[in-house]
This record gives C-alpha cells, structure tokens and sequence, in this order.
C-alpha cells in the first residue's frame, strides 16, 4: 500500500515534469528557427529543411510547416489548417521528407494537447516516411517521440519497443558510422523532449526510460539490468551527475520490490553525492525518499532526522514547495508517533509554505491530515473546519480537473476532426494514387485495345476497298457487257446485211430498170425495203418475235433465189407448233448461215443446187436447219485463190462471237452445229435454242 | 476510133445491164467479149487483147485480182466494177485506176470510160493497171507504189519514200525522202484514208507522217514527232494516243 502510494507519486511527478518541460522546448524551437530565418541561415539546418532540393514552382511545404511551427502554441487549429496544407503540398510533389515533417509536427500538436494516442500514431507515420527516405537522425527522434507517447497513453509494451528501436537504431547507426555530412544536423537540443537531465544524452535518456518502465511493469530484475548496463557505459564514476539519476531509479525500482533496505542504499547514496557536488534540490530528494522509508519502516527518529536534514536544505535553497512537502510528511509523521502539538506545528508550517507555492494539491492534504489529527484530539470543530477546507480543496481541484478535461476535449473534438480530414487527405491521396495508377493500366489497355481497333478499321477499309474495287470491276464489267451488247446490235446489222447484198440488190433493180421491166424493178424495190424496213427497224432488239425472224428469212431468200435463180431452189419450213407471236430469237441469226450457203456453197455448183430452211419445234428446243447441197465447206475453201482470201468476210467469226455473247447475257444455251455432208455433198447448219426468256441475267 | 473492150462479171443480170449502157452511152466502146469467171476471162483477154477490160472483183472462183495476175497481155486499162469492198477498193484506188460502183451510175460510166479513152490516146503505157499488179505482187507495203496525180499528170512514188504528208487547204503536200515535195490536187482526208494500211499516222489536222520516219519524239501537250529528214511535226492531243498507240509494240 505504501509503495503504491510512492508510485502514484513519481508518476505524478513526471505528468507535472513533462508539460512544462515541452512548452520550453518548444520555445526554444521557436527561438532557434527564428534565429536562424534572421540571421540567413541556411534553411538546411532546420530541422523542416527539404535535403533534396526539388521543389515545384515555389511550392514549400517546409515553409508551411514553420509557420505552422510557430502557431501551433497559440493557434493550434490554424497550425493543424497549415500543416494540412502542407501535408497535401508534399503528397502531390511525392515529397517524403516532408510529409513526415508534417506528420511529426501533428505529433507535436497531439502531445501538447495530450492526445497521446494520436501523437503515437503521427510518429509512426512520420517514421514509416523517414525510413523510406533512410534519414536516420530522424528516425531516431521519432522512435523516442513515439515511445514518450505510449507511454503517456498507458501502452507501455508499445514504449518499450520504441525506446527500443531507438537504442538498437542508436547503436546500429553508431557502429556503422557517423551520419552522412550530407544529411542535415538535428539539433537534439532543441528537439529534445527530454524529463531528465541535460548532463545525459539522448540514448541514456532513452534508456534510462526503459528501466522506468520496466519498473513500472514490475520487471525488477530486467531493470535492474539495464540500469547497470547504462551506469556502466554512462561511466557514473566520472559523471555523478549521471549516477544520482542512475541511483535514483535504482532506488525507486528496489523500492517497488519492497527491498527498502536496498533502496534505502542508493537513496542515501545519493543524498551524499548530492552533498558532494551542492546540489541541494538533489540532495534534500534523495533525503526525503529515505524518510519515506525509513517511516515506513517505523524507525521514527531516523525518519524525523532526516526530514529535518531534508527541511533544513530547502529552507537554504528557499523551496517552498519542497518545504510544504516535507512539512507535510513530517506532520504525518509526528502524527503517527503521536507528537500533536509537533505534527500540528508542522502541518500549519505546510500550510503556509504550500499556500506560498500554491501547492493546492500538498495543502489539500495537509488540510486532510490536519483535520485527522484535531479529530483524534477531539477538537471537533477545527476537524470539522480544516475537513471544509479539505473538501473545497478537492471540489476545486476536480472542478479544474474536470473544465481542464472539458477544454481538451472540445478542442480535441475540432482538432480530432481536422486530424480526420488528414487522415482522409492522405487516404483519398492513396486512392487517388491507385486511382492514376488503375487509370494509367486502363490508358494501356485502352491503347492497346486501341491499336487493335486500328487495327481492325484498317482491315475494314482495307476489305471496304476489296469490295468497292472488286465491286466497281463487276460494275465495269457489267458496263462492258452493256457496250458489247449495243456493239453486238451494231455489228449483227452490219453482218446481217452484208454491203455486198444490198448494192447487189440494188444493182439488181437498175437491171431490171435498164431492161424496162418495171413491174419487175417495183416488185424487186419494194421487197427489198420491207427487208431493210424489218432489219433496220429490229437491229436495236437483242430478241425479236419468231414472226418477224421468218418475215426477214422469207424476203432474204426470196431476193437471193432472185438473183440467183439458175444456181438454186429453196425450201423454208416452219413447224406449225411455233408459236410466232411469243416466240423469241435474237435477230438476224439464221440468215449469215443461208448467205453463206448460197455464196460458197451453191453458188460454185455446177448446175441447180437446194437449199432448206426448216424451222421446227423439237421438245421445247427450236431447231433451225439451214442445208445446202453445194460443194461443202473444203472444196469451196480449196477454190478460193489468195487475193479472194484476202477478202474474206467475216461473218462467221461474227455470228460465233455473238452466239457467245449472246449465250452469257441471257444465261441461254443457243448451239450452232455444223456438219459436213458426205463427198462434199453439201453443208448442214443446227442452230439449238432453247425458249429464251428474254431477260439479261447477271 | 473504137475501143476494144471485154466484160467480166459473174452475174447475168449485171452484164447485161452494163453492156447495154455501153452500147447506148459509150459509143466508142465496142464489146468484144463477156466472161463470167476469171478463167473464162484470162483466156478472153488473151486471145481478144482488148484496150479496157470491165472487170467485176466479187465473183466465184478467182476475183479480178486473179484475172490481173494470170493474164500474160497487160496492155489494157481496167475499169474495176463492185458493189463493196474496202481492201479491193484502197488497193485500186493507190494505183489510181478507175473503178464503178454498183448499181452503176451511167455519168460516172462515162466519165470513166472518157478518162480511159484520153489515157489510152496519150501514153499507151498502162502504168495505173501495172503498177497495180505489182502492188498486188509485193508483199512488204512500204514497197508499194502509189501514183499522185499533179498538175501536169502524176507522179509514181513509192510509199516507204513518202516521209510525211501536209495539208495546205485543199491540198497535199508531200515531203520526200530525196528531199522533194510534190503538191497533189487532194484533200489529206483522201490520203489518210488510201495509206492508213501503210503505217501512215495521222497526228494532227493538217499532219499525216510514217511511222518509219519518225526519229525522236518530244513530250509537250501532244508533243513533237521529229523525223529523220530533221522536220519537226507537231502531235495534236488527239492525234498523241494515235502516235503513242502506234509505237507502243516497237517499244
């Protein structure tokens, strides 16, 4: 019970210590950076200084985060507005450095405000940051600051590894080399959030706060240890400045163990040390905690002794607040071993100093005490009156305490929030960053996904431009089909009547002209222009009816037999089955056939010659029979002489041409076979069509 | 003074009709013999030696080409008789012969059987019906000759020698390979058409130039036809498909 009490009380000790110890460290901060903006400095030797200097136009997060580093004492929201403004500045220049600068001086912000949980968090995150840029000095700083604010949180374990990871860091670093010249000097001085003395430094501090919390744990022998280990390397036989504090801690560990005489060891130790080297405050602690023991030891009269001896060094160093404490404890002291008028001397001496310090929490209880004892005494009312006090004391207390809470809580209510909207900022940052990143994967596939498609337009124009061509070629050649069909109507006139025909034709009426036959010249005339009227007239027609073909064929051998009536007879025979009115034939297909046969067939026969035209229906098919019973197609060849050769007509090769072209534009199947009669006894000519539809088919 | 003549033609009708009109328009012509096919007719011409024979080149059995070359006595003029053909016509046509076409026309008979009269008066040397034979005879046609007819008579000139032709309004002037030039009393139309068979291009309106002559061409809008002789002839851009057509297998 009592060792918890003297618990309760270093921690106490230590909440007190540390605030106002930050506040001047702060200040000294301030100070330091203000010194060095005036006398030009170069900003590198601030702890804010960006080590690579790259920076985008003008943008300085650094500059930001002095300015907030200066406000955040008065103005912590605006501090909070800046260094978000900062924080953001430093995320979109993918700045590290600075954003862990920012973070830390959140870190700041939270601990001032005894947000320790966030401060922690800040820390960590500002050296998750510092480690990526491998700022060591940093990194070293940041693992104390975070270990400090567990620790205040309550979180010892997580302390503990962060004093850890310091030392280890500490030490690693240490043995590898000196940091790089290039990296910028912290000044540990003025970043040091130190609770001790300024005569250890900054691994001994840290260490020296893991054996406290070790303590604090209860681990008695783990602290033991690492109290020895820094006393050790802290070399305290040359520094006793660093042994009192050392010791002390000893002390306080043996003590938690209920080893009082151990500790009391250390403790006296001290206080002769302390004596040693004038230091009073030192000297009258050490002295009073082995009071502290020896009371609870029930050894009185040392325990007054030296509560005097105590008395005696605050009251030459003037401490009043040291003086209400061990008037106090001399009080209840006397109390105990029941000296009243001794122990109500005492507390009304506690009173009074205490109320000159404005120790309400020491006068509190001595007014407590005070109250205790008249009531043991059996004055009631001073009891009673002293116990009103005592009350006031505590309300008052609790009421600050309580607005205290309240202040800190509305103010950490909007500063929660703007550490929430950091927080956020820094979220929407990474989304935002995963967001660029899924959208810079996207822009490839896309592009990627582009290029195919460009691809595939290509092949598509490409295949487009197969197509128009081959479809403009098909257009053409239907365009060439179209000309040669109107060329072939040219040419079929031109063949059909042959030149020779009609001037001998004509001839042939200026015979009869000069033998004055006119009935005969008029009968002649008038035949032959029905035959030019029918040819003229159907030349334009691809097909004509079977009635007007047989109107052309009749005249035709009428005028030839005319001609020629000694060289032959003719017969012309229709197939009563016909239907001449529907049936269709191209024009003038029959009748090169009968020209021929009359002009090298029968026309080199000795004597008369026949010549049949048979047009007749044979299962849906008509066949057309032109046969001569001439000389044949060799024997009229074999007569012809090289200067006739010269001269031949070409309406065979014409008839065959159209036949087949004739053949492709209407999907007909029209044959033209012919066959040489036995000893050149002539020519037949089979024509083969099929009813044609007259319709082009493409 | 009469003429000895012979008809032959394969067709009854057209005997007739022809040698009546002789003996009613061309009194001076008296008809020896008719013949209707060349057979018939070599042997007529033979054996009668008539001074202008008629002769029909469409017939049966041998045209009156045939009749020409067969013959052993050449010393007639032929007046050539058809209904159509543009090969037989060209040819006499080189040779400036005379010709008719059916149904004939009775002026034209007898303008022609003047023209043969006169001829036959003169010279007696029956160039038109042997330069016509040989033609006939000579295969390579740059070695076929065609008689011009000028001012004074006519003029033989072989057409390989013929470098270019050129129009000088209703005239033709003819440039030589020996360096001369005749001018004929025809159109350039007239002998575009009778030596377009012989490698004769037409590259302008007033231009017609064997092929053969032609030494270098130089682009432009139609460009320009160079000849051997130096002459430089300028293509119209009608006449430049024409010309290029012409070289485009020689190339």
């Amino acid at each position: 019970m009592t060792s918890n009490t003297g618990h309760i009380a270093v921690c106490q000790h230590y909440e007190i210590q540390i605030i106002p110890r930050l506040e001047a460290m702060l200040r000294i901060r301030i100070i330091v950076l203000t010194v060095l903006v005036i006398f030009g400095i170069p900003a590198e030797s601030s702890i804010y200084a960006e080590p690579s200097p790259v920076f985008y136009g003008g943008e300085d997060p650094f500059r930001l985060l002095r300015q907030a580093e200066e406000l955040y004492q008065k103005d912590p929201g605006s501090a909070l507005d800046l260094i978000e403004e900062a924080l953001l500045m430093a995320i979109r220049q993918n700045n590290l450095n600075a954003q862990g600068a920012s973070y830390e001086l959140l870190g700041d912000i939270n601990f001032q405000l005894r947000q320790y949980d966030l401060a922690a968090a800040n820390y960590q995150r500002a050296l998750g940051l510092f480690q990526r840029t491998e700022n060591i000095s940093r990194q070293l700083t940041l693992h104390r600051l975070a270990g400090m604010s567990y620790e205040k949180s309550g979180d010892l374990d997580k302390a503990l590894e962060s004093y850890r990871d310091y030392v280890n860091l500490a030490e690693n670093s240490a043995r590898k080399s000196k940091p790089s010249s290039r990296e910028p000097s912290y000044d540990f001085q003025s970043k040091s959030k130190s609770y001790k003395d300024n005569s250890l430094n900054e691994l001994e501090q840290v260490r020296l706060a893991i054996s406290e919390i070790l303590i604090r744990q209860n681990k008695f022998e783990e602290s033991v240890d690492e109290l020895d280990d820094v006393a050790q390397s802290a070399d305290t036989v040359l520094n006793p400045e660093k042994s009192l504090i050392i010791n002390n801690l000893m002390g306080e560990a043996f003590e938690a163990q209920e080893m009082e005489t151990e500790a009391a060891e250390y403790y006296s130790k001290n206080a002769s040390t302390a004596r040693k080297l004038n230091k009073p405050a030192e000297e009258a602690k050490a002295t009073s905690k082995l009071a502290d023991i020896y009371g609870n030891q029930e050894m009185s009269d040392e325990a007054l002794e030296l509560r005097n001896r105590s008395i005696e060094i605050y009251s030459i160093t003037n401490d009043s607040s040291g003086l209400a404490q061990q008037y106090l404890a001399r009080g209840k002291l006397q109390k105990r071993i029941n000296q009243p008028a001794e122990a109500e001397e005492s507390f009304k001496l506690a009173l009074d100093y205490s109320k000159r310090s404005g120790d309400k929490e020491v006068e509190r209880e001595t007014y407590n005490e005070y109250s205790d004892l008249e009531e043991k005494r059996g004055r009631i009312e001073k009891a009673l009156e002293y116990y009103k006090k005592y009350v006031a004391l505590q309300d008052d207390a609790f009421r600050k305490r309580q607005s205290e809470l309240e202040d800190a809580l509305a103010l950490n209510s909007s500063l929660l929030q703007q550490q929430q909207r950091i927080d956020l900022l820094e979220k929407n940052e990474e989304i935002s960053n995963k967001t660029i990143e899924v959208l810079r994967a996207n822009e490839t596939i896309a592009e990627k996904s582009a290029a195919n498609q460009r691809l595939l337009i290509y092949g598509l124009l490409l295949i487009i431009l197969l197509l128009s061509i081959s479809g403009y070629l098909m257009y053409k050649n239907m365009r060439r089909k179209r000309v040669a069909n109107q060329l072939l109507a040219l040419k079929s006139l031109r063949s059909q009547m042959n030149p020779h025909f009609i001037f001998n034709a004509l001839n042939s009426v200026n015979h009869y002209i000069s033998q004055q036959d006119e009935r005969a010249a008029n009968k002649y005339l008038t035949d032959f222009s029905r035959l030019m009227r029918s040819v003229l007239e159907n030349s334009k027609e691809d097909f004509i009816t079977l009635a007007t073909e047989v109107e052309i064929i009749r005249l035709y051998l009428q005028l030839e037999h005319n001609r020629f009536s000694e060289k032959f007879d003719y017969e012309l025979s229709i197939d009563e089955n016909l239907d001449l009115e529907h049936g269709q034939i191209p024009p003038m297909l029959v009748q090169p056939y009968i020209e021929n046969a009359i002009w090298h067939g029968l026309r080199y026969k000795d004597g008369k010659g026949t010549l049949k035209v048979i047009y007749k229906l044979d299962n849906n098919v008509l066949v057309i029979t032109v046969e001569d019973d001439g000389i044949g197609r060799a024997r009229s060849q074999a007569l012809k002489t090289e200067n006739q050769k010269k001269n031949q007509s070409t309406g065979m090769t014409n008839i065959e041409n159209r036949l087949e072209i004739i053949n492709s534009m209407y999907g007909s199947a029209i044959k033209a076979e012919v066959i040489d009669l036995p000893d050149d006894s002539g020519t037949r000519i089979i024509l083969r069509l099929p009813v044609l539809k007259p319709e082009v088919a493409v | 003074m009469t003429f000895k003549a012979v008809i032959v033609e394969d067709e009854l009708a057209s005997q007739k009709t022809l040698e009546g009109y002789l003996q009613k328009y061309c009194t001076e012509i008296e008809v020896s013999g008719v013949a209707s096919t060349v057979a018939e007719g070599t042997k007529m011409v033979e054996s009668l030696k008539p001074d202008i024979v008629f002769l029909d080149i469409e017939m049966p059995f041998g045209n009156g080409f045939d009749l020409l070359e067969q013959v052993s006595y050449a010393d007639f003029e032929v007046i050539f008789i058809t209904a159509f053909s543009d090969y037989a016509l060209r040819a006499i046509q080189v040779s400036a012969a005379s010709y008719l076409l059916k149904p004939l026309s009775i002026d034209e008979l007898v303008a022609a059987v003047d023209a043969v009269k006169s001829r036959l008066k003169k010279e007696k040397d029956f160039i038109h019906t042997r330069i016509l034979v040989e033609n006939i005879n000579l295969e390579n046609k740059q070695g076929h000759k065609i008689i011009l007819p000028t001012m004074e008579g006519f003029e033989v000139v072989c057409i390989g020698d013929i470098i270019h032709c050129t129009a000088d309004d209703n005239f033709t002037v003819f440039k030589l390979e020996n360096g001369s030039q005749l001018m004929i009393c025809r159109s350039l139309k007239h002998y575009e058409e009778l030596l377009s068979d012989f490698d004769f291009i037409r590259v302008h309106k007033s231009s017609l130039l064997n092929r053969h002559y032609v030494q270098r061409y130089r682009k432009g809008k139609g460009g320009t036809a160079v000849m051997t002789n130096g002459d430089e002839i300028d293509i119209s851009i009608n006449g430049k498909k024409k010309f290029l057509e012409a070289f485009e297998g020689m190339k």
